[in-house]
């Protein structure tokens, strides 16, 4: 069953076309990696699935309810969270008023639930432990993310979208981030993830979209898409032979 | 010259630069909550102190008029920011700050109307003669100015940095964008904002009114002055304003009083030019910069 359906969606920037009729498709409790270079239009397509930037033309339909046109307080009253590029986290607040502020659509409801919900976001990443009442930017860029992504977390997300989380770091904070995308799928999270980085989205992801001067090109399970020429020429940096390893590492 | 008359400037040095203080406070809060330069916070001042005197004079009591001003002043501001700003918050900040020039010149129009051109008066708050303290005269209406700055500030501090609802408008001031991916509405915020600068402005109306009577063109000289502290102070800076009202309200005695009394208003502007010269982010404001 698909929770979010986007069809022919068109958004401008000024005059300028970001977005020429996207339409894909994400179902419940998957991983759809979304690929492309930059500028290709990755980050306006987020931007307007959470109410960001105003759609000219298309439809998106989220868990059932078309989405269009919605605020973005709206969106994420239905479950539908972005976890925005460069983390963007609020530098001078402490962890635990990051964390907390992520819940703010629930907050005058859930209020007794929300430490219990922060603690399981501490589980998932355990590096932030400890640090609540640390400023969360004098946090290296690792930990910023884990905030950025636990943050989105405690809005209660039905379908968290990430807009390159694997940006500016360590390989090894890399595949931890990766890591919990998959136990969070594993919980029954969908997620929506925008990559440059496609080695590593691949290893994680359902399915894949490949966006080009804003329209979707490639689309396919990673095992498929690994095998393109253009996935390869573009995002992977490799020839149709080294395409094997990748592959069987999959 | 005797110490006595030094701290008799610092005093009501202190008493101008509340005043300065409070407004600047009014301006900073609106401008780190929606990026507006408030030019008319000023004319809150006045109007709030004019409808005071209106209510005080039909026979309400000092402290009736002084809470239905207050509530009136913060229903204005209320309809400003949905009527004016609202409508045009994604415009340049240069036609915002048009806007509110505008809005500034209608109010005090419409006050010349309302109250035309005679000053108003409050009785002071507490009865009695100047306290003396190490022989320098303190009018106690200055203690309540100042008192009110004190409440204020600490009730902005304790709302910022203790509540829930505080923490989420220093998001939107830290990241306006991030803040709205959470379901923060800025635009809520923007009301709140101009509730609070409507509210305050009235308050430091009608406390000041008992010192300096009450004109429908006082507004013009006060906002300016808040802008003025504002900006000594950094511009996105609540201590900043504290400290740049304050500080301008002792420089404007002091120069009034040791050298030319004519000289108040251009002090006000010679500090202004002086730090935008050698400090332009305020004397504890932050440069804010961009990466590009």
């Amino acid at each position: 069953m698909n929770i979010l359906d986007v069809n022919g969606l068109k958004v401008f920037h000024g005059h300028a076309q970001a977005l020429r009729g996207v339409t894909f498709h994400a179902r419940k409790g998957e991983i759809v990696a979304v690929l492309g270079a930059n500028g290709a239009g990755k980050s306006t397509l987020l931007g307007a699935l959470s109410g960001i930037y105003n759609a000219k033309a298309g439809e998106v339909v989220f868990n059932g309810k078309p989405i269009n046109r919605r605020t973005s307080g709206y969106i994420v009253k239905q479950g539908l969270i972005l976890v925005p590029e460069h983390r963007q986290i609020f530098n001078t607040l402490t962890v635990q008023d990051n964390l907390l502020l992520g819940a703010f659509h629930r907050y005058n409801k859930d209020k007794s639930i929300l430490y219990e919900d922060m603690e399981r976001v501490l589980e998932t990443f355990p590096a932030l432990q400890g640090k609540e009442q640390q400023t969360a930017g004098i946090l290296s860029g690792g930990l910023q993310q884990m905030l950025a992504i636990g943050r989105g977390l405690m809005a209660n997300p039905k379908l968290l979208m990430l807009d390159e989380p694997s940006i500016g770091l360590a390989p090894m904070v890399v595949a931890e981030i990766m890591t919990a995308l998959r136990k969070l799928r594993e919980d029954g999270t969908s997620i929506i993830l925008v990559e440059q980085n496609a080695a590593a989205a691949f290893k994680v992801a359902d399915r894949a979209i490949v966006i080009e001067r804003g329209q979707v090109v490639i689309s396919g399970k990673p095992g498929e898409l690994v095998n393109d020429e253009r996935v390869q020429q573009a995002y992977l940096g490799r020839t149709r032979d080294q395409a094997g390893t990748v592959a069987m590492a999959l | 010259m005797h110490v006595n008359l030094y701290l008799q400037f610092l005093i009501s040095g202190l008493t101008l630069g509340s005043i300065y203080a409070l407004i600047a406070l009014a301006i900073v809060t609106i401008y780190n909550i929606t990026g507006i330069l408030n030019m008319a916070q000023g004319e809150f001042v006045a109007l709030g102190a004019l409808t005071a005197c209106t209510f005080y004079s039909a026979g309400f009591s000092l402290p009736a008029s002084f809470l239905i001003s207050v509530v009136i002043i913060a229903i204005v501001g209320a309809l400003i920011e949905r009527l004016a700003i609202n409508p045009v918050r994604n415009a340049s900040s240069i036609t915002l700050i048009i806007i509110t020039i505008g809005l500034s010149i209608i109010i005090r129009g419409l006050a010349l109307l309302i109250w035309g051109t005679n000053p108003y008066s409050l009785p002071a708050f507490t009865q009695g003669g100047p306290l003396q303290v190490f022989g320098a005269a303190i009018n106690p209406q200055s203690i309540w100015v100042f008192g009110l700055l004190i409440v204020t500030v600490t009730g902005l501090f304790v709302f910022m940095e203790k509540t829930y609802w505080g923490k989420a408008v220093r998001a939107c001031v830290i990241n306006r964008m991030a803040a709205k991916l959470m379901g923060i509405n800025p635009d809520i915020l923007s009301l709140m904002a101009f509730v609070i600068s409507g509210a305050l402005g009235a308050a430091a109306g009608v406390f000041i009114t008992p010192i300096t009577l009450a004109t429908y063109d006082m507004g013009f000289a006060l906002g300016l002055k808040g802008f003025v502290a504002a900006i000594i102070g950094g511009i996105n800076n609540v201590g900043g304003a504290i400290i740049g009202g304050l500080l301008l309200g002792v420089l404007e005695v002091f120069g009034a009083g040791l050298i030319s009394s004519g000289l108040k208003d251009a002090i006000a502007l010679i500090v202004l030019i002086i730090v935008l010269l050698f400090r332009p982010q305020g004397i504890i404001g932050v440069v804010i910069g961009r990466k590009v």
